[in-house]
């Protein structure tokens, strides 16, 4: 390779990596615990799960509660049936009969108990696991979120092939001159390059399978325009177990048993488990009942299959036999095998979650080695400030993500049966701890102290969780164990040994590393550039903090117009009292509104009297969030009310008052440790 | 360390040629690759259903190509060749589109 090939694949390699680093390590970090996003969410919910066999649950009955409920006449029904719960997910789609009821043209995802029939909406099941999962996508992100992942994938394979380029000829001197002792710089890069080559298959695997599912329909694109833009056509063959029929006419008849269809289907092959019914065109003259499912992974790597009945006439209109191999199928069930390692146990799962773990480790020692060798004497003080700074704020993102996650296990496990819309509060507790512990560390200006910080809280939180799950759900490990509860026994395992490793690894850093590192050699001046940047105009000059006090009492007043709208929901739309309303507002209600108001009018008021540091970091921590809220808030508003126009123009003007009080407070901060 | 300057295109219009011809060029040959593939050979289902992962290696390795170049114009140039190639050969295949 010429000396330019390899210096601009070099530089590619760097840029493409430093720009993703952030990102891609969020969604390994997170992607690492949505493996176990189902034992989670039956840890969270903390009952023991009776592992009920798929084929023993009462369907009949599930679907005359739905249909008493939501009216299923004419909808296509997915029933997800979710392996190791004691609930199933029922999808139902809007009806296709154009003399179906009002109440048949609603979607709903819900989640249903396979005892009881009780339904839960998707926010009243939401649970961590859920969270993790979908944050390990940015679907927190309304609509972008997704392809942002998707192109972070894509630009990781791009990382991958080129790194694998630049390091190859150091591949074997770098696995035997592996030594832990030398200078943190060549230990960092000399880690990067064998732990980047031990992951990657499997980093390329994620590459490719994560691009995809993300970016399914960019890479689909082609073939619809093949179809000539009929997607039904596309989605029937790509998915022929999910296909859709056209909507004929009702039938009246008493529709035929769904557990008669199901058992008689799943005895066809031993070892056969149910994974999806699929029932099409509920009450209609063509209406089909699918059952898919495969065979272990252990008989076969890809063994889908499925069986369809159509309903009134009692003939099976297609068998797909699990042991045949269809390509079309398999390679979309190899993709998906690939990428959430279900094929071997817990055993392969925790090996995907190591080997995630080390990934997260290749890319934090990536922007390490990236940000030690930027810091030079000859280089501008600038330049170096700025590559400090991203160093910084990337540490505190990235090492934050395990104290964080595990408070938040602590918090659901806490706070479990208390409050009803889930969503809303583990995204509230979630997003704000983060938020607090970024601005924090990013202050602390130091990764030695934020890592050394982040293994030590994250180390005891972990050995908490197991203990808070004894406590609050009396699952302590000897009881999950003795009761053969594997999926809550394995969550509190897992956080024992990251516990653990985590406080053996924080004993094992000693201070004198940090000597070691090029900023202890050539220390940056972080204030260098202050006295050019703050230069106050006196004219017309309110004084800072009576405008940061006033910005915040705009909020508050913002929020307490917000909830006025609340009551135009009253005047014009809904009854008096709410839906599940007790006569009592809830504790909850309380908490929110102290959270809102009551935070923004208490700093209002400080701020006219205090000025100490701790009290300039809390308040500019507070308005971030805010500030978050607000910017989060307005977009969704934007998207699902967008008609509420004067709603819009206060979320406009509030924003922009948050973010006013952000940058202010940041001013104030930096005159005042001048 | 860092990689050596002298060899690393400077200008913002260059380094936006290359990455956009990675990027757009790169997404359409992939995507006129596969369509004229899944048109032309007797099994078009399993070439589609192949593009799931084939269409991102040929994309990624596509995104690396134009930065061999020192002129991002020329990698332009070239794949703008393969496109309108593909695009002629794509015009001609789907006269005979086997999946309407």
């Amino acid at each position: 390779m010429s000396k330019r090939n390899y210096n601009v694949f070099f530089n590619a390699h760097t840029v493409s990596g430093i720009v993703i680093s952030v990102a891609l390590y969020i969604i390994f970090f997170a992607g690492a615990f949505a493996l176990f996003k189902n034992e989670i969410a039956i840890w969270e919910e903390g009952s023991p799960i009776n592992n009920i066999d798929r084929t023993a649950i009462d369907y009949d009955k599930i679907i005359s509660t739905l249909d008493c409920k939501y009216d299923l006449q004419g909808r296509n029904i997915d029933l997800n049936l979710n392996h190791n719960s004691d609930q199933i997910y029922a999808y139902l789609l809007a009806t296709s009969d154009s003399l179906a009821s009002k109440e048949a043209r609603t979607i709903h995802y819900l989640a249903v108990d396979v005892d009881t029939s009780y339904t839960k909406t998707y926010a009243e099941q939401y649970n961590l696991g859920e969270f993790l999962y979908r944050l390990h996508f940015f679907q927190q992100i309304p609509y972008i979120g997704l392809y942002l992942a998707g192109f972070v994938a894509l630009f990781f394979v791009f990382a991958i092939v080129t790194g694998t380029i630049v390091h190859w000829k150091k591949i074997i001197p770098n696995f035997t001159e592996f030594n832990p002792r030398v200078k943190l710089k060549r230990l960092w890069a000399d880690a990067h390059t064998s732990l980047g080559i031990i992951g990657l298959p499997f980093q390329f695997i994620y590459g490719i399978t994560g691009a995809y599912f993300a970016l399914t329909l960019l890479v689909l694109l082609p073939a619809n325009l093949l179809y000539n833009g009929d997607q039904q056509k596309l989605m029937n063959e790509l998915h022929p177990e999910q296909k859709k029929y056209e909507w004929i006419k009702a039938n009246k008849q008493q529709i035929p048993s769904l557990n008669k269809f199901v058992n008689a289907s799943a005895e066809k092959w031993k070892g056969f488990n149910s994974k999806n019914i699929f029932i099409r065109n509920y009450g209609g003259s063509n209406m089909k009942y699918v059952l898919a499912g495969e065979i272990s992974s252990k008989d076969n790597f890809v063994g889908t299959g499925r069986v369809v009945l159509d309903v009134f006439s009692g003939k099976i209109t297609e068998i797909k036999e699990p042991e045949t191999l269809n390509y079309i199928e398999g390679v979309q069930r190899t993709m998906s095998r690939l990428h959430y390692g279900d094929f071997g146990g817990f055993g392969a799962k925790i090996v995907y979650f190591i080997l995630a773990l080390i990934t997260c480790f290749v890319i934090i020692s990536g922007v390490l080695v990236w940000v030690e060798s930027r810091n030079k004497k000859n280089i501008p003080m600038p330049k170096r400030i700025f590559t400090a700074n991203v160093g910084h704020v990337y540490m505190a993102i990235c090492l934050s993500m395990l104290p964080v996650i595990a408070l938040s296990f602590l918090f659901v496990k806490i706070t479990n049966g208390y409050f009803i819309d889930k969503q809303n509060i583990i995204y509230l507790f979630y997003i704000s701890t983060w938020i607090i512990a970024i601005v924090y560390f990013r202050n602390l200006r130091n990764n030695y102290k934020t890592n050394k910080i982040c293994l030590l809280i994250g180390g005891v939180l972990s050995l908490l969780i197991p203990i808070a799950n004894g406590i609050s759900s009396n699952n302590w490990i000897w009881n999950t164990f003795l009761n053969k509860q594997s999926e809550i026994l394995l969550i509190d395992i897992l956080w024992l040994f990251i516990g653990l490793a985590s406080l053996w690894v924080y004993s094992k850093i000693k201070p004198f590393k940090q000597d070691q590192c090029t900023f202890a050699r050539t220390p940056i001046d972080f204030n260098f550039k202050e006295e050019k940047l703050i230069q106050i105009n006196i004219k017309n000059q309110i004084p800072m903090r009576t405008k940061i006090a006033l910005l915040w009492i705009f909020l508050a007043l913002g929020w307490v117009i917000h909830h006025v709208y609340g009551l135009f929901n009253i005047y014009y739309i809904e009854d008096l009292t709410m839906e599940g309303a007790t006569g009592e507002a809830p504790v909850i209600h309380h908490i929110y509104r102290i959270l809102f108001e009551g935070a923004c009018m208490l700093f209002g008021l400080l701020t006219l009297e205090v000025s100490k540091k701790w009290f300039r970091l809390t308040t500019y921590t507070w308005a971030v969030i805010a500030a978050a809220y607000n910017a989060y808030h307005l977009v969704t508003a934007a998207i699902y009310e967008s008609t509420n126009y004067s709603e819009l123009f206060m979320l406009v003007i509030v924003a922009a008052a948050s973010i006013l009080l952000v940058k202010n407070i940041h001013i104030w901060n930096k005159s005042e440790s001048n | 360390m860092p990689a050596n300057p002298k060899y690393l295109s400077t200008s913002p219009w260059q380094k936006g040629s290359k990455i956009s011809a990675g990027i757009i060029g790169g997404y359409l040959i992939t995507s006129l690759f596969h369509m004229v593939l899944a048109l032309v050979l007797p099994n078009g289902k399993a070439i589609i259903i192949t593009s799931i992962f084939s269409a991102i290696i040929l994309w990624s390795t596509l995104l690396i190509i134009p930065f061999l170049f020192k002129n991002g114009w020329k990698a332009w140039l070239l794949y703008l060749a393969i496109i309108i190639l593909l695009y002629t050969l794509y015009f001609f295949a789907n006269q005979q589109n086997s999946f309407l």
